[in-house]
């Protein structure tokens, strides 16, 4: 009871901290006045450093994805938020309780940046660039994506040639951009890119790499050029050689319409005019997050993503978590202490930080397959994990079974297989499924590294549909029934193990 | 069947055993008894390898094993071993743990091992335990079911590693009798035991160990009723005491009682002397209710284990008397019975102590 | 010590349960003399749930035996058996009471 009431105590406070700095009712006249307020901007984009150049005082939050951003400002966290404003447009189009606050705010020139020794490529790409002006060729696709909010690709042929230019887009980056409709990857940078693999005769491979990873996966040459949107500035120069701009970018602010105050405030009879009763929102959201444009195929793909490398992990990681387990345990210094070393260093690295050291630094120069390395990375943290569980159940089990079995004329391997290893596994196994549940959730993490897993799905579709909640809780879900699916899998097994041991117990 | 030479075995700087030689034949059941840490446990372990040995040789049906060519497990199989703590396979059935073996080892067919597993488990007794778990057995039946396992493995000699110690003494006399029937049976069995009696009545020769050597052998006659050395003398005839003071006429009778009992039990001695002993205890204290008013008394209850005699010795302070023909007795009721129970009543003055011993009858 | 008691129309029946020692013998005799100020005055003692007796619980025997024979009562010991007969016999007592098999038998001959 008394947890009880102090958990409730705390969830007040911090209710009346977040009340307290929020802003009230229509405050917001101009950019001026978020001088003291919370302001959204995407992390390592140019928006950033802009914002704190700009309110110095203000609270900068940064988000990983706009569909993040567009979250925090439709759920208060965020007073206003940064964005682009071809992008803002499509956005605001499909959530009409946001406006823009105040006017542009910086206009960028965005290029596609390549590393610097890649002078013919980039130079390729410039003469494309030229071509597609002189020609009029750009103006029409400017004209189709920002201005008209065209959502059609058209047909370009891909190029025959099998030489092929790994592009680094962001695919949840949003429309006019670069998006996915119907499971296809759709806009104006993609148009652009798909025409100049035309050019240059070259088939283009879309990686779809975290925004913040981008240059890091460009320099440890994961892709062979940056095609995402990316604003030319004079700190990336020095890592990335730049083409020419092919955009010139400006940026917003936008807030909840109701907090702006030159605006028109939406009467309340409107609102529950417009108001749809809340099984009907949930169909339209299933409706738009499920059947649309296909989504379902990406939910599923991701879903499939996400079972593989958490099925694989757990058995790399038992596997190998086997072997440190004998090394650890090993009368050889050499090998225990090594294990040891490795068991201390996998538990006390984050397993983000694990993955990432192991994309971009010990394969950065291998083409690899991103799920392969994710597989590898999280079979090595549940390795260091389960060796230690192992350990634990081993040296749990009485002394005197193995020499029961020695006594009995069985060889060491063999009073281990039959009469250690049985009670190990009786003893870890909660604790191993534990262990393995925490594993498929950590897998989460792998659009880090270009994978499209179940979360990563979620995220493009929050990209498309600008649904706030209804892909997470979707998400969440499946995570929830995968968890669930594979709980019973390793119950079925157990149950296999010791088949008159549980059966007796369910007897009992 | 077995010779063993000058083996040693040291733990560190530890010598546990010492230059022990000894050869056992076929049929022969061997006890060995003696003080605890002196190496006994550590000299079976010593015969299947469970501890390797620091030195000297151990020949098994002509096989050395201390060869690194011997086929160690394969000897193993033939001498298996008891434990004090049972060590029955946890997650097996009591079934389960007596055909592993036999299966794994011996190659046998499961039907034909489930077979003679129920056969062996009828022996010891408990065939209707077959589908049960070791953790649902008392303790004497685990050991027991530990013994059949061995049995299953039809080893020519049986290792005993103190079979009775983790035991509660009620459970003891179980696991003697089936290791009894073995001896009759013709089994080879070599004995560690605390249990004097059946070691006297169990074995064709005793070894005492002490520091690590065979300090005496012989047979069970000559080492329990005529000891030649002079430790073996003080073990054999050593006896356990329990000691109680009372100081005051209101005493609790209760908590006293529950003390005898305890010690009792730990001797194994049978129900009719803890009544009598108790029964006697009482009836001295009430006589002397009026001594207790001014001094206090010592009670000293001991056991032989050779001979199986109990005696309560009764020591007060005070002036010199013999309590039991001094006090002013309302009746006889309380002294004879005290007579009828005792084979002999002693009293002494001794050291400004009044001293009386009791013996108990036999019963 | 616990007693059961029934009342029946030759004697009252008193069952002793437990044991009779040193410390237990006084609540017996309380409990008789009790009865007795009531006006009983013919007993069976059974005793086939008594554990233990000694001298104490003898002498106890004895002083209510007397005091039942100054009221012209009758008290017969019925149901002895272990290790209380052995006691009984050792000390000599089982001379000074009456004994009876059972119960039934104790009713019979009090009846008479």
């Amino acid at each position: 009871m008394r947890k009880l009431a102090m958990i409730s105590a705390l969830l007040f406070v911090a209710a009346s901290l977040v009340a307290g700095t929020s802003l009230n009712g229509a405050t917001l006249r101009s950019p001026d006045d978020l001088r003291l307020g919370r302001i959204g901007v995407l992390q390592g984009t140019i928006h950033e450093r802009y914002a704190m150049k700009a309110w110095p005082e203000a609270t900068i939050l940064q988000y990983q994805s706009p569909s993040d951003l567009l979250l925090a400002v439709k759920s208060g966290k965020a007073d206003a938020a940064i964005y682009s404003d071809d992008e803002l447009m499509v956005m605001l189009r499909q959530n009409d309780d946001l406006a823009v606050l105040g006017d542009e705010l910086l206009a960028t020139p965005l290029g596609m940046g390549f590393r610097y020794e890649q002078t013919e490529l980039r130079s390729a790409f410039n003469n494309f660039l030229r071509d597609i002006k002189a020609d009029g060729r750009q103006d029409a696709m400017v004209r189709y994506w920002m201005k008209e909010g065209g959502t059609r690709m058209p047909e370009i042929p891909a190029s025959a040639e099998n030489e092929v230019l790994r592009v680094g887009i962001v695919s949840d980056n949003g429309m006019p951009f670069c998006a996915l409709i119907d499971n296809r990857l759709t806009g104006y940078s993609i148009e652009l890119l798909d025409r100049f693999g035309l050019y240059t005769g070259r088939k283009i491979t879309y990686v779809n790499i975290e925004f913040g990873s981008m240059i890091a996966a460009l320099a440890s040459r994961k892709i062979d050029m940056i095609g995402a949107v990316m604003a030319i500035t004079p700190e990336r120069r020095k890592k990335v050689a730049f083409s020419d701009p092919y955009y010139e970018q400006g940026a917003n602010l936008f807030a909840l319409k109701k907090n702006i105050a030159s605006l028109p405030q939406p009467s309340t009879a409107g609102s529950v005019k417009d108001g749809k009763s809340f099984l009907a929102g949930i169909a339209e959201s299933f409706r738009s997050n499920i059947l649309l444009e296909n989504r379902w195929q990406l939910i599923l793909e991701g879903f499939r993503t996400t079972l593989v490398i958490s099925v694989f992990s757990a058995l790399l990681g038992t596997l190998f978590g086997a072997l440190v387990c004998f090394m650890r345990m090993s009368r050889l210094n050499v090998l225990r202490v090594s294990a040891g070393v490795f068991i201390s260093l996998l538990r006390g690295t984050p397993v983000l930080v694990l993955l990432m050291l192991v994309f971009y630094v010990v394969f950065a120069s291998v083409n690899i397959d991103p799920v392969l390395v994710a597989v590898i990375a999280f079979g090595l943290n549940f390795a260091a994990y389960s060796a230690e569980i192992f350990r634990a159940g081993i040296e749990g089990i009485d002394r005197g079974q193995t020499e029961a079995g020695i006594a009995m004329g069985f060889t060491g391997p063999a009073t281990f297989y039959f009469i250690v290893l049985p009670q190990t596994l009786q003893r870890i196994l909660p604790v191993y499924k534990g262990e393995f549940i925490s594993l498929v959730k950590m897998t989460s993490i792998v659009g880090y590294i270009a994978v499209q897993d179940l979360t990563k799905a979620g995220d493009i579709i929050r990209s498309r549909t600008f649904d706030a909640f209804f892909p997470l809780i979707m998400v969440a879900a499946l995570y929830f029934f995968l968890s669930w699916a594979l709980m019973r899998l390793l119950e079925y097994l157990e149950g296999m193990m010791a088949p008159k041991h549980r059966n007796r117990t369910v007897a009992a | 069947m077995i010779q063993i030479k000058h083996l040693s075995k040291k733990f560190g700087a530890l010598e546990v055993l010492r230059d022990v030689s000894i050869t056992v034949r076929k049929g022969e059941v061997i006890s060995i008894i003696g003080p605890s840490g002196t190496g006994k446990s550590t000299f079976l372990r010593c015969i299947n390898l469970l501890d390797r040995p620091s030195g000297g040789s151990i020949v098994i049906n002509g096989v050395d094993i201390l060869d690194p060519k011997a086929d160690v497990p394969a000897i193993r199989r033939k001498m298996n071993m008891v434990f004090q703590s049972f060590n029955l396979y946890q997650h097996l059935s009591v079934m389960d743990n007596l055909t592993l073996g036999p299966v794994k080892l011996l190659q046998t067919g499961r039907q034909e091992a489930e077979k003679k597993a129920l056969e062996l488990l009828k022996l010891v007794g408990l065939a209707e335990k077959a589908d049960s778990f070791p953790d649902e057995l008392s303790g004497g039946q685990k050991q027991r079911v530990a013994i059949a396992r061995c049995l299953a493995m039809e080893p020519s000699i049986i290792l005993f590693d103190e079979p009775t110690s983790a035991l509660d003494p009620t459970m003891v006399s179980e696991v003697l009798a089936v290791i009894r029937r073995l001896a009759r049976d013709g089994m080879t069995m070599l004995i560690v035991t605390h249990e004097m009696k059946f070691a006297r009545d169990v074995s064709s020769r005793v070894l005492y160990m002490d520091e690590g050597v065979i300090y005496e052998e012989g047979p069970p006659e000559q080492i329990f009723d005529n000891p030649q050395k002079e430790r073996t003398k003080i073990f054999i005839n050593r006896v356990r005491s329990f000691n109680y003071r009372i100081a005051s006429p209101d005493y609790d009778l209760y908590a006293m009682n529950a003390e005898i009992e305890l010690f009792c039990e730990k001797q194994i001695l049978p129900l009719k002397s803890r009544q009598s002993l108790q029964l006697l205890v009482e009836e001295v204290l009430q006589i002397c209710a009026d001594t207790l008013r001014s001094t206090a008394i010592e009670l000293a209850i001991t056991h032989s284990e050779k001979t199986g005699e109990i005696k309560l010795l009764v020591e007060s302070g005070g002036a010199e008397e013999n309590i039991l023909e001094s006090a002013a007795l309302p009746d006889e009721l309380g002294l004879t019975i005290i007579r009828n129970l005792t084979r002999s009543i002693a009293y002494k003055r001794d050291g400004g102590q009044n001293r009386l011993t009791l013996i108990l009858k036999e019963q | 010590m616990e007693f059961q008691i029934q009342k029946e129309t030759a004697a009252t029946v008193v069952a002793v349960i437990g044991r009779m020692d040193a410390v237990t013998a006084p609540e017996y005799e309380k409990k008789l003399a009790g009865m007795m100020d009531e006006g009983e005055k013919n007993f069976i003692i059974d005793f086939g749930k008594l554990d233990y007796i000694s001298s104490a619980g003898l002498r106890a025997l004895l002083m209510t035996g007397k005091r039942v024979k100054s009221l012209g009562g009758l008290m017969l010991l019925a149901n002895i058996g272990g290790a209380v007969k052995d006691v009984f016999a050792i000390s000599g007592f089982g001379t000074i009471f009456p004994m009876h098999d059972t119960v039934q038998s104790a009713l019979g001959a009090a009846e008479e």
